[in-house]
């Protein structure tokens, strides 16, 4: 695979995963979209642009995964806040059992699960110290 | 809030937004406006007024116009994806759909009605083949080889019979020749092969 073709990859992943942070955060209690970027901006790489974190809750407020409110805000106008709903707990429940699936999955092949990265180690090594 | 949202850093951020937001359905674009200020709103509320830093840092964040309004419709792929999975749960961006392979994989209405219509044809007297051959070429799930095989397996049977009925003319004619002759008829199919007297000079 090309270099290029690899940092791609990052992207998908990405995409694939942060609406179900998103949703596992409004798991513990209902937030609102600044609150949720301070939250996700603690996992590096999964929010690139803050901004695009409004776009995703609409989506999921369209699809029915989370309900909104307005409330009164101790420091300047009303806050827009975000509640899971049923089918978004559900949602998440069936995410994380396919997440920890794929996860595992991945970490087997890889060799990066339990057992440690300490192959990879050794194999960067075995192949820096081949003369060719 | 320390800072003013008035800022010409956000106020031009806003308005770039505004911009990139116009083919948004109306409502959602004024929604996701006011959301990125009330963002900002936040992001800034513990900034010290003239802090420019801050306030540029804060816009750098948020990311690129164009990237936030394109997120809102997501990109057509993916969301056809979620769309074809259904709620409460969509599939993730790294599950494909199945492959489609083996029989009856590229088949619909239109396919099933090309094989009964052939199948059927001979019993129709060719209307049948006709209809067949003409779903095989209106399908968009054959490629062009299987719209061919299909148009020659409906055609066979018609070439059959054009075939058999040719050979029972000829057939005919070389048996009232050779009865003539007191000799056993050849059988149909190779009445080629008999031999034309006198034929090689």
């Amino acid at each position: 695979m090309e270099p290029g073709e690899a940092r791609q990859v990052l992207p998908q992943l990405r995409r694939g995963a942060l609406e179900y942070c998103v949703i596992a955060l409004l798991c513990e209690r209902p937030r609102y979209g600044f609150d949720l970027v301070r939250e996700l901006s603690e996992a590096e790489g999964l929010l690139t642009s803050e901004g695009t974190i409004y776009p995703l809750l609409s989506r999921l407020r369209k699809e029915g995964l989370v309900t909104t409110s307005w409330r009164e805000s101790d420091s300047g106008p009303p806050r827009r806040y975000y509640a899971l709903t049923t089918d978004g707990r559900a949602a998440l429940e069936r995410f994380v059992q396919d997440w920890t699936r794929f996860r595992d999955g991945v970490d087997r092949v890889l060799g990066t699960g339990a057992a440690g990265p300490d192959r990879w180690a050794v194999a960067e090594k075995t192949t820096k110290e081949e003369p060719h | 809030m320390a800072v003013d949202l008035d800022h010409p850093a956000i106020s031009g951020y806003l308005a770039r937004l505004e911009a990139a937001a116009a083919g948004l359905p109306p409502g959602r674009r004024e929604e996701l406006v006011a959301e990125i200020r009330g963002h900002l709103g936040d992001a800034l509320a513990t900034a010290v007024d003239g802090d420019d830093a801050a306030v540029l840092a804060a816009v750098d964040r948020l990311g690129d116009p164009a990237e936030i309004v394109a997120a809102e419709g997501g990109t057509q792929h993916y969301q056809a994806q979620r769309d074809a999975a259904g709620p409460p749960y969509r599939a993730a961006a790294w599950q494909f759909p199945p492959a489609q392979t083996g029989l009856g994989a590229g088949w619909g209405a239109v396919e099933l009605a090309a094989v009964i219509g052939l199948a059927v044809g001979v019993l129709t007297g060719g209307i049948g083949i006709v209809v067949g051959i003409s779903c095989a070429w209106i399908s968009d799930r054959w490629t062009s080889r299987e719209k061919l095989l299909a148009t020659v397996l409906g055609l066979l049977p018609a070439l059959a019979l054009v075939l058999g009925g040719l050979t029972f003319v000829v057939g005919g004619a070389v048996r009232s020749d050779v009865k003539s002759g007191s000799v056993q008829p050849a059988p149909a199919p190779v009445e080629s092969a008999v031999p034309v007297p006198g034929g090689t000079p």
